[in-house]
């Protein structure tokens, strides 16, 4: 018993990080689901599969609760693997002769052997109790969580279902001409276009590697006949979906001798996989992915990015990633940072009347785009943009600073005579710090109306725009662009 | 002036074996902090290592361990600049070497590792090829020992039919090198190591006094080491619990017996952490505890990742003697059973730690 529980938690190890338990009175549901939750994984055993299943350890002949419903269920949830490694441990296989498992709630012990705790009891825990060779008895307790929400997977159309039916090795045999070896990371998905007599396997990857090399494109058609039972609803039905978890359970299968039953219903529906066996059942659902045009055999790629690891809720900003709209309007909220930190410093002060916006702003820009790493922009920039703000006769500390900076041999310049450099000669200004830049010249000399979401300025720098989060502080940039509208 | 001296007097130490391993697996077993102090005297060699003002981890050599083991008396005080700090010993010369180092010299030929017991082991060192050598050598990194069984410890020396490093070591003295000449076989090539030592810092003083010892336990190594390893890592404490044998309850906790088992266990090895806790409970069976003698109820934590580094030790011992005193100090001797079939007398390896002084 212990070997195929132990196996079982090897699969859910591979399905997700977290194991969530289900107990109510007749049976014992284990589950996981991966991070991006494409992908799950349920262990249901029923009570006969244990030598002894009780819930809620109710003593005979004491009164079942009312609430029956709500009270007989315990749920829990911890790191897979430190159950894993319990069970899973060299010396458990040969020295365990039995192994006692029970959830005992903070502060109600009902089993008096688990009243022998010394501590207080406030957490949930699974106790885990091996019964050793010459009586030694190893008891392990882990502190379980209470779960975060109970992944529950959403149940197929039974109508336009399809059912297939196939032997574990016989489906390891065709998964085993697919290369998956490259590395812990990858995650192939393969296509599997069911037809009327026969069934075809082709890899979906992108045509370049994380690496830049062009891969293996493996194809393999097979008789349905291979399959125990060929049930398809439709027959040219295409589906494809990754193989991490799907091979994990495909190694459970194996090791269990158990038949395992494929149902899908279309190409965007999940695929249910179950694996039955004496008192146990186990479903898993994986998500799969869009084929474009499946029926005539030309993958799309649009959908898988290069490399990609985690499924569903990625794909989304890759997704967006490839739209230059929206990478125009990321590129405007990233110009923010560095506007973003003369704010402070402003407040309060009125610009300057013959400031005008687009020198200010292509100033800026024309900083922004020489220095590469966007955290140096707000150090630099502030300093030179204080004047345009101060109307002040007298030079700062930070003017000196600048006009020592320059290096041009000004540093004796009046107040007056820094303001009339940087904010009426504006253009002037940026030109000298962007004449080390032909592509910032370029635009600088572009007339230019308002600073707001300018489409070729935007793309002109679209370089940057990967680096940044595209979500930075759009309120900021809000006021500040109000200000120069006063 | 010491120059001249040293040609005229013998080295202060001067031993030699024809297969270090034993040796090796000696050092090994305290190689968890890389300087340590080497103390000779006229009965073996004493290499002692501490962390964290805690852990004492000391091996213990005996002289008839090597084939050649001579001491000369260092000290008249002209030749000397240490040996006035041996106070309780009566008469020693002590020197620190980086033990990393030794060890790695002692390998030099890739047969100071343990003996791999099964074929399948590649071969991970590159070593002297020498005609009719087709034996394989395990690598001294193999600290785990994972998934071998615990016969390993034995068999490693036991089935050595490969010839071993032989090694003649000696020490001239204060500001001399520990010098090794390592041969394979005397057709081979020798290697001539020069290791630097240094004068040796005073050690934490960790007194074991026998009167006050209140829990005694020998055990199979192999009893202790499984416990330790089922252990999680993230685990940060490690409680060694001990009830007396008379059934008289004065358990200073409340901790009740499932009642279907016959005897209370004499031992509990606990161990907590963020994610949990485990318990193993050792009941009294000669099988289990060969020696179990506890004057009162116990309690004592210590620090798990300190007696982790018993680990290796524990790997290749056959016998744990488990002793506790009153204050908590721990005593964990490891009886490292000696290749030589003619009874010389087995080393041991002894580490000494201090009870974590927030338990109770």
């Amino acid at each position: 018993m212990s070997a195929a529980f132990t196996k079982a938690l090897t699969c859910l190890s591979k399905y997700g990080d977290e194991l969530s338990i289900y107990a109510i009175s007749d049976s014992l549901s284990l589950s996981a689901t991966n991070s991006s939750k494409s992908a799950y994984c349920r262990f249901k055993y029923e009570r006969l599969f244990f030598s002894k299943y009780t819930v809620n350890a109710l003593k005979p002949g004491e009164a079942w609760p009312n609430d029956l419903e709500q009270t007989m269920n315990v749920t829990g949830q911890l790191l897979t693997k430190s159950l894993l490694s319990i069970l899973k441990h060299r010396t458990v296989e040969r020295t365990v002769e039995r192994c006692e498992m029970s959830i005992v709630e903070g502060h109600e012990a009902f089993e008096d052997e688990t009243a022998q705790d010394n501590q207080d009891d406030l957490e949930t825990r699974l106790i885990i109790r091996l019964h050793c060779k010459h009586g030694v008895v190893k008891t392990h307790r882990l502190i379980l969580l209470n779960p975060t929400s109970l992944m529950a997977p959403g149940i197929p159309d039974a109508l336009n279902e399809s059912n297939l039916t196939i032997g574990p090795k016989a489906l390891k045999d065709m998964i085993e001409h697919f290369p998956l070896a490259r590395g812990a990371k990858s995650d192939p998905q393969l296509i599997w276009s069911f037809g009327e007599s026969d069934v075809e396997l082709r890899s979906l990857e992108s045509s370049i590697d994380t690496k830049g090399k062009a891969q293996l494109a493996t194809e393999l058609t097979i008789s349905a006949e291979e399959f125990d039972v060929y049930n398809i609803y439709a027959p040219p039905t295409t589906i494809a979906f990754h193989l991490r978890e799907f091979n994990a359970t495909i190694a459970y299968a194996d090791s269990m001798s158990l038949a395992i039953d494929l149902r899908f219903t279309d190409p965007a529906a999940p695929l249910f996989i179950d694996v039955e066996g004496d008192n146990s059942e186990t479903l898993f659902v994986i998500s799969t992915s869009q084929v474009h045009g499946a029926i005539n055999g030309a993958p799309s790629q649009n959908y898988i990015a290069p490399g990609v690891k985690k499924r569903e809720r990625e794909e989304t900003p890759l997704e967006m990633k490839n739209k230059k709209p929206m990478k125009a309007v990321q590129k405007v909220e990233q110009q923010t940072p560095s506007v973003r930190h003369s704010v402070p410093r402003t407040t309060g002060f009125v610009p300057p009347p013959r400031h005008t916006s687009s020198a200010g702003n292509s100033q800026t820009e024309a900083f922004h785009d020489e220095m590469p790493p966007p955290s140096f922009i707000p150090t630099r920039v502030s300093p030179l943009q204080e004047p345009l703000f101060l109307p002040s006769s007298q030079l700062s500390e930070a003017d000196e600073a600048v006009l020592l900076s320059t290096g041009l041999g000004i540093e004796n310049m009046n107040a007056d005579e820094l303001a009339d450099l940087l904010e009426g000669e504006g253009e002037e200004v940026a030109f000298d710090f962007a004449s080390q830049d032909p592509k910032c010249q370029k635009f600088l000399e572009r007339p230019r109306r308002d600073d707001e979401t300018q489409g070729p300025d935007s793309f002109q720098l679209e370089d940057d725009g990967s680096e940044i989060p595209p979500t930075q502080n759009l309120g900021d940039s809000r006021m500040f662009q109000a200000l120069f509208e006063d | 002036m010491s120059q001249t001296l040293e040609e005229e007097l013998p080295p202060v130490l001067k031993a030699s074996v024809h297969d270090v391993r034993y040796f090796s697996a000696l050092l090994r077993g305290v190689n968890f902090v890389n300087r340590a102090t080497m103390t000779v005297t006229d009965r073996g060699l004493t290499i002692t290592v501490e962390e964290a003002r805690t852990l004492l981890g000391t091996a213990f050599i005996f002289s008839d361990i090597f084939d050649e083991y001579a001491y000369r008396s260092e000290n008249s005080p002209a030749v000397s600049s240490q040996s006035s700090d041996d106070v309780d010993m009566a008469d020693n010369v002590a020197f620190e070497v980086p033990l990393n180092t030794l060890i790695e010299c002692l390998n030099i030929f890739g047969t100071a590792g343990p003996a791999s017991t099964n074929g399948s082991n590649a071969n991970k060192f590159k070593k002297w090829k020498k005609p009719g050598d087709d034996s394989d050598n395990d690598d001294d990194g193999d600290r785990g020992g994972r998934g071998k069984s615990g016969s390993r410890a034995i068999d490693s020396y036991f089935n050595g039919s490969e010839k071993g490093t032989g090694m003649r070591m000696t020490y001239a003295g204060a500001g001399n090198p520990l010098t090794l000449l390592l041969a394979e076989d005397a057709t081979g090539p020798t290697t001539t190591c020069e290791i630097a030592t240094f004068d040796p810092e005073p050690h934490l003083e960790l007194d074991f006094d026998n009167s006050k010892m209140v829990l005694k336990i020998i055990l199979k190594s192999s009893w202790l080491r499984d416990a330790l390893s089922e252990l999680d890592p993230s685990f940060d404490k490690l409680t060694f619990i001990g009830n007396s044998p008379p059934k008289e309850s004065v358990s200073t906790t409340n901790q009740k017996q499932p009642s279907r088992e016959v005897s209370k266990p004499m031992l509990r090895i606990q161990a907590a952490g963020t994610f949990g806790s485990t318990e193993m409970d050792y009941p009294n069976d000669r099988d289990v505890l060969e020696t179990f003698e506890c004057t009162r109820s116990v309690r004592f934590s210590y620090r798990l990742q300190l007696i982790s580094r018993t680990l290796r030790a524990l790997q290749s011992s056959t016998k744990t003697s488990l002793r506790i005193d009153e204050e908590g100090l721990l005593s964990l001797q490891f009886l490292m059973p000696s290749p030589k079939p003619r009874g010389a007398s087995d080393a041991f390896i002894e580490f000494r730690c201090l009870a974590l002084d927030d338990d109770f």
